[in-house]
């Protein structure tokens, strides 16, 4: 990956709940980026940044789209159109696209959004796609645009279960598989899928750059830090059973 | 304004240094900017093995800081010697400081043996404060009698400069720094982490997987103030202050509590221009307070 990191201050174009807790926020500046890498944003009054991956990126702006779990994704609900934020970006490897391929991309919760921009380059390259979700909350699917099978648990019109269970439930066609999710998720998917593919990863990071091999993995190919080398691996590269 | 230091016989261009294990081994910055600007660098902690360090996770945020049980991953000193080394040199042209960790006294002497062929290398900073490793480290800087033995032992295989790293985590800072300086040590590094913990609401257990971890950041500067300021009085030893440093005035004000150069940590992994930020500003603010020498200011908060 050739584009370099740097700090800049970004406006805010918009940050809107998209349902309860999560937000969609927009940015306005033309990012040089791949699907998979993620941003690195100074939030007022904390002093660690926090990563969040790359939503969608457009000619003149880019997205994100992330969830309240705790008091910095708090204080950043609270940011409004024109302020002034300061991101790290683009950070991490991101995921290879393959071309000609039926595709499988998998994802989870609030582990989704990266996989919106994969799905929109993986078209590009003339791959089938096949959109596979797992929502605890059907209130959380914001992603209809895109056409996803749903996973969910105690409503009829979806499929009752999670992705596994739809995956060993249903004969789908794929020859590669992408995916990004909570680490059970990711851990069943390693053991059922037989195909190549990629996963992508998430670990609490102190720089996010590579400085302070806080995120270090070990991997079948040595220690890899997840903010330089990650957080994008190959799915059977990562022993998940540590995790 | 001068910004030009002496640590003992070694000149820097100014006081900033990025302090061992939140800079890597230098390279990693280059993509920022020109890391030429810095006084030196201190390097990764390096030992004998490679190490992989603590599980993960390993980082925790708290109120102006963070915690991080790393746990000493390195390659091993021969690719620090062999690969880390020869690729910062060809980015970096001045003098490194290279960081040394063990968990026996032989490791300690093997590591410093090596080193010391290693022209590049000006100072030898030995970590005897690591609160993230089981043997060793933090051991050593808690026990005067081991220190003292392991100081002695070390001037005896090194003829380069030898900074001993203390940890904050003891009683009487005072004490083991002359304990240091009746050994033999040529100067001091004064703080590394002090040690601490966060846990998570809803798991209810700690957010390290290690527990404990050491504490940095903003939050710790007033305890590296204070322990520089004693130290500076008790002992004739050179001071390289850290702690909690991330602006020009963070650097004025440890260099009037008795640092001769500063080392920036954490702040470098918040704001990766931290250390090109401060170097700028420095000359700026010598202006406004007054200040033509740098050097002349070491020490200034204390009577005599
Ligand atoms: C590469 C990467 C991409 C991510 N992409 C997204 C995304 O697109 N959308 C989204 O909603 N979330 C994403 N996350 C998770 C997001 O970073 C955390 O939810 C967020 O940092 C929590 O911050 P907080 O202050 O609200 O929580 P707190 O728990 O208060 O945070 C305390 C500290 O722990 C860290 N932390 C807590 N949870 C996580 C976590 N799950 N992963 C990493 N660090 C954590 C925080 O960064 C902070 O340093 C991503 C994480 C990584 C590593
Ligand atoms: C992620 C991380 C890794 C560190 N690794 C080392 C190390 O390998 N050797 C060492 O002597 N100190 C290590 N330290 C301690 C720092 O060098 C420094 O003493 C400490 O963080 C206090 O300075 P600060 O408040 O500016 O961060 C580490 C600190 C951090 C945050
Ligand atoms: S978070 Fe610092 S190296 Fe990955």
């Amino acid at each position: 990956m050739l584009i370099q990191s740097k700090v800049e201050k970004i406006k805010v174009i918009s940050n809107k709940e998209v349902a309860k807790d999560i937000y969609q926020m927009s940015f306005a500046a033309s990012l040089h980026a791949v699907p998979g890498q993620f941003i690195n944003i100074k939030v007022k009054d904390c002093y660690l940044r926090r990563p969040i991956s790359i939503a969608n990126i457009e000619e003149d702006h880019f997205e994100i789209i992330y969830k309240v779990v705790g008091e910095g994704t708090k204080i950043l609900s609270n940011y409004q159109s024109n302020d002034i934020l300061d991101i790290l970006l683009p950070l991490g490897n991101g995921y290879t696209l393959v071309e000609n391929k039926k595709v499988l991309v998998c994802g989870g919760g609030i582990g989704i959004p990266p996989l919106l921009e994969l799905i929109k380059q993986l078209k590009k390259y003339n791959n089938e796609v096949i959109f596979l979700i797992g929502l605890n909350d059907i209130n959380e699917n914001i992603y209809q645009d895109y056409h996803p099978i749903i996973c969910t648990m105690n409503k009829s019109e979806y499929f009752n279960g999670n992705v596994i269970d739809y995956l060993k439930a249903n004969h789908l066609d794929y020859n590669y598989v992408y995916a990004c999710g909570p680490m059970p998720m990711l851990n069943a998917l390693q053991k059922y899928v037989t195909c190549e593919g990629q996963i992508s990863i998430e670990e609490r990071m102190g720089c996010g750059f590579g400085a302070c091999v806080g995120c270090t993995c070990k991997t079948k190919h040595g220690y890899k830090r997840i903010c330089l080398d990650g957080p994008v691996f190959e799915i059977k590269e990562l022993d998940l059973d540590e995790y | 304004m001068n910004t030009k230091i002496k640590l003992l016989n070694l000149e820097l261009d100014n006081p900033i240094i990025p302090a061992s294990g939140t800079y890597g081994f230098g390279y990693e910055f280059v993509k920022f900017y020109d890391i030429n600007i810095l006084g030196s660098i201190s390097l990764k902690g390096t030992t004998i093995e490679s190490r992989y360090g603590n599980p993960l996770p390993r980082i925790a945020e708290c109120k102006a800081g963070m915690i991080n049980a790393v746990g000493l991953q390195n390659p091993g000193i021969d690719a620090v010697l062999n690969e880390e080394i020869p690729k910062l040199s060809e980015v970096y042209h001045k003098w490194v400081i290279a960081n040394v960790a063990g968990s026996t006294i032989e490791d300690y002497l093997e590591c410093a043996k090596k080193f010391d062929a290693c022209d590049k290398i000006g100072i030898l900073e030995i970590n005897v404060s690591c609160p993230n490793v089981k043997h060793g480290g933090l051991a050593f800087g808690q026990d005067e009698t081991m220190l003292y033995e392991l100081i002695t032992k070390l001037k005896a295989v090194t003829t380069k400069s030898l900074f001993i790293k203390l940890s904050p985590n003891v009683s009487d800072i005072v004490s083991i720094a002359k304990t240091c300086e009746k050994a033999g040590a040529d100067g001091l590094v004064l703080i590394n982490t002090l040690l601490g913990m966060r846990i998570d609401l809803k798991t209810r257990k700690p957010i390290i997987h290690n527990k404990m971890g050491g504490f940095s950041g903003p939050a710790i500067k007033p305890v590296a103030l204070r322990m520089v300021f004693q130290v500076y009085q008790a002992t004739n030893l050179p001071i390289i202050g850290c702690g909690g440093i991330e602006n020009a005035s963070d650097v004025i004000e440890m260099m009037l509590a008795g640092a001769s150069a500063v080392q920036v940590g954490s702040a470098n992994l918040v704001d990766p221009y931290a250390c090109q930020k401060i170097i700028n500003d420095l000359p700026i603010l010598m202006q406004e307070l007054g200040i033509n020498n740098l050097s002349d200011i070491i020490g200034g908060a204390c009577d005599e």
